[in-house]
């Protein structure tokens, strides 16, 4: 398999066979470039300065590593979306903090990396004992059940990414579940993505919603509001989607990746100075194969990439 | 030689830094993590190298300053502003400083390869001071080793290399046509050569003077014993001291005086003749719909929110009131600091809240300073304080309506609107109650008083509760003691100085 990534590489984190010279400050990549090839490659995890990927020979990392990945547990269940770190610094996470036992723990949730590793739990949430995906975005996180229900909760003062009321019963601290995710045409939310101020839902029949938004900042989607919002991309069915700090990715069944938003860092893989909605990625030169999964970091995007000729 | 100063001041800016953070255990910055760290001392590394100016590294220096100021820059959303790490802030106004230097490097440069000479075009200057303002107002330049203090010191060293590259322009303090493109929004304002305002003052225009009704006595100022005996020795013991307004305490102050703040030309002289940065309200009340705030030039609040007359071959834009309220501009713009005294009235020890003890604050150790800068028709709705206040009016007129805190029941206090605290405003709106103003349009989603069939009940009610007002004028000092609730009314242009104790 191959990972190719455009975007941010100022802690050369898009550099995972160390060749960089030490002696240059590193640039960032302004369109998607192959970056590692292995037997395995798991969907990444980008955080600012350091990409974690799960290969055939373990976990590879490249960039700075962030406080809270000395932590093996923790970096374990990040990969593993069963823990996830908001931009203020709030850890939630599923399971013991030590191990990776999950039966009957209920989700808690951590006020800073140090209170994750002395077990500190600032909350529990008992109503939230199973759950296939936990995100975070920038003040708060979603998680979703095995049954495909959503459930959210946050920094009261952006309301519009809990997705739903908030009242004296359904706090915004607390797990309330997003009851306009249910019952969607195309069935049940299957993933879901998070940063910044904004979250998607993606379906079993591959549809993709969004909402969210910060009412100072403008969004780099149109139709962002306090209530999911389909993300129409040419009437393409959705396989897989991302989320930065201020941009996304999407790839389509067809096998084409989307990228819109901030394009500072190059993030969108594409040449354009300004904010762009969404735009067909051209597929890196010498690409020979099958598009399986599309990441985020905060400032650059990945893609993942079954060879052809393994197939055959 | 200013230039050679200003150019040292960054290339010792830039090695401090990097000291500091390469020592990361000790860093101030060590919250901020080891990789903004390391990315901030790497960038502050290649500036010391690059006086010789490398066009191309001093791109991506300034690329990477860029993503450290938007990267730092959304933390302050993350967090409520008194939860907001000092790192996050540290990080910001470091990264501002070197962002100075690379501007300054590049202006060096492009004039003199050898750098004795700063070219200073319109552009240059309005990106520079802009530079520092957005640390100063949104990081409030944080950081022990150089923060406001190395921010104050380029400021002068450039305002120096700025008037002696002008030597024609210096004295006459006028803006030029080009000063135009510094508008902070990237407006396209038209030009500003009208504002040359010699020696004139600001309008007096007062389109509408709402009655007195019960009034405040006026007296002139109480020595610091008659005044701290004054708030000890109430007429009633439940209530505290009363409103009282001193008609002579700042009569000495040069603002008033030598210093004349009435004069545009003056303000603008300090404040880089107009360039400075200055957050304004825009919007006629903060409890209104579409209200908000941006960060516009000084000149750009002058000449189209506070007084178009300064600029009359203007045809008057259809604008929203502007207001630069509740702001640290003497802290921002030290040079007017010096205009004003602090009185020594706010050195003595007022009494605690009547009612609730539980809006007192722990005690300050410096009285807190806020300027209130605004055109006609001005509106701070009906709100509380916790603390003692002296609002001091330096030009126009402004009406002011206080409600004791023993009516607190009756000030149908707000809740928490969108996750924000507002128990100590009002939901009355005392200028549609009284028929000065229509009702503003109210968002839905609040309970509204005026469209609940119970309009005339809401009006009668509160009609019925006493209050005291007044209008000050140009040299007017209003007491207003903690808790009392006040609603405040731009008459004429304006400029207030507030200085909360406790």
């Amino acid at each position: 398999m191959e990972l190719y990534a455009t975007g941010n590489n100022a802690w050369n984190q898009l550099d995972f066979d160390g060749v960089a010279d030490a002696s240059t400050e590193p640039t960032d990549f302004t369109s998607f470039q192959l970056v590692l090839e292995d037997a395995v490659i798991d969907r990444p995890h980008a955080s600012l300065a350091c990409t974690l990927v799960n290969t055939s020979n373990g976990i590879r990392t490249a960039g700075v590593p962030e406080v809270w990945m000395q932590s093996p547990s923790l970096k374990d269940k990040v990969l593993g979306s069963s823990a996830a770190i908001a931009g203020n610094g709030s850890i939630a996470g599923w399971g013991n903090p030590r191990t990776s036992i999950y039966d009957g723990e209920a989700v808690k949730q951590y006020r800073s990396e140090s209170h994750f590793q002395e077990g500190k739990n600032q909350a529990t949430f008992t109503s939230l004992r199973h759950v296939s995906q936990l995100v975070a975005y920038e003040t708060g996180f979603a998680a979703l059940s095995p049954t495909g229900q959503v459930w959210t909760w946050g920094d009261e003062r952006y309301e519009a990414c809990l997705c739903r009321e908030v009242s004296d019963d359904s706090p915004a601290e607390e797990p309330g579940a997003v009851a306009e995710l249910e019952d969607l045409p195309t069935g049940k939310v299957k993933k879901l993505a998070a940063a910044g101020y904004l979250l998607m839902a993606l379906t079993e029949g591959n549809d993709l919603y969004a909402w969210g938004g910060h009412p100072g900042l403008p969004g780099f989607l149109d139709d962002i509001s306090a209530s999911p919002s389909p993300v129409v991309i040419e009437d393409h069915d959705v396989a897989d989607c991302a989320v930065g700090q201020s941009h996304s990715a999407v790839l389509t069944l067809s096998g084409e990746v989307y990228t819109a938003g901030a394009n500072a860092n190059g993030q969108l893989g594409i040449t354009t100075e300004a904010d762009s909605p969404w735009s067909k990625v051209p597929l890196p030169p010498g690409l020979d194969g099958t598009i399986v999964s599309v990441a985020c970091g905060p400032r650059n995007s990945f893609m993942t990439v079954q060879k052809r000729h393994l197939h055959t | 030689m200013a230039c050679q100063q200003l150019l040292q001041l960054g290339r010792d800016a830039a090695h401090h830094i990097r000291e500091e953070c390469d020592d990361l255990q000790t860093s101030s910055l060590l919250g901020c993590g080891p990789a903004l760290v390391s990315l901030l001392s790497r960038q502050a590394s290649v500036l010391m190298r690059l006086d010789s100016a490398d066009a191309s590294s001093g791109d991506l220096v300034m690329k990477r300053l860029e993503d450290i100021l938007s990267i730092s820059y959304s933390k302050f959303y993350c967090f409520l502003f008194k939860d907001l790490p000092v790192h996050w802030r540290q990080l910001y106004t470091d990264a501002s400083i070197l962002k100075f230097h690379v501007l300054l490097l590049r202006a060096a440069t492009a004039a003199d390869p050898g750098q004795s000479t700063i070219l200073l075009d319109e552009a240059v200057i309005s990106e520079l001071v802009r530079t520092l303002d957005l640390a100063l107002i949104l990081a409030g330049a944080a950081g022990e080793q150089r923060g406001r203090l190395w921010i104050g010191r380029a400021l002068d060293l450039l305002r120096d290399v700025w008037t002696s590259a002008q030597p024609e322009q210096a004295g006459d303090l006028r803006i030029s046509a080009k000063t135009a493109k510094i508008d902070a929004k990237g407006d396209d304002p038209s030009p500003l050569e009208d504002l040359r305002f010699s020696a004139i003052s600001f309008s007096d225009f007062q389109p509408f003077t709402p009655p007195v009704k019960s009034p405040i006595p006026r007296c002139p100022a109480l020595s610091v014993e008659a005044f701290q005996a004054y708030m000890d020795s109430p007429t009633d013991l439940t209530l505290g001291p009363e409103p009282l307004i001193f008609t002579d305490l700042v009569d000495e102050w040069p603002a008033r005086t030598t210093h004349p703040w009435h004069n545009p030309s003056y303000l603008l002289s300090k404040t880089f003749g107009g360039h400075r940065l200055v957050p304004v309200e825009i919007g006629r009340s903060y409890v209104d719909e579409g209200w908000g705030q941006k960060l516009i030039t000084f000149g750009t609040l002058l000449r189209d929110y506070i007084d178009p007359s300064l600029s009359p071959d203007q045809a008057p834009a259809e604008r929203q009131i502007g207001y630069l309220a509740q702001h640290p501009l003497l802290s921002q713009l030290p040079a007017l600091r010096d205009d004003i005294r602090v009185p020594d009235l706010c050195y003595t020890s007022p009494p605690p809240h009547p009612t609730d003890p539980g809006k007192d604050q722990p005690e300050v150790d410096e009285p807190m300073l806020n300027a209130w800068f605004g055109p006609p028709g001005t509106i701070t709705p009906l709100h509380n304080d916790p603390y003692h206040n002296l609002l001091v009016q330096v030009v126009g007129s402004k009406y002011v309506r206080l409600y004791s805190p023993l009516h607190t029941e009756q000030m149908q206090a707000r809740g928490k609107e969108d996750g924000v605290e507002m128990g100590n405003t009002s939901s009355l709106d005392v200028g549609a109650l009284e028929g000065w103003d229509q009702p503003a349009d109210q968002d839905q989603q609040q309970p509204n008083p005026y469209k609940q069939g119970s309009e005339e009940r809401v009006r009668q009610a509160f009609k019925d509760v006493p209050f005291v007002d007044c209008i000050l004028h140009p040299g007017d000092t209003l007491y207003i003691p903690i808790g009392w609730w006040h609603y405040v009314r731009g008459l004429s242009v304006s400029f207030s100085v507030s200085f909360w104790w406790n």
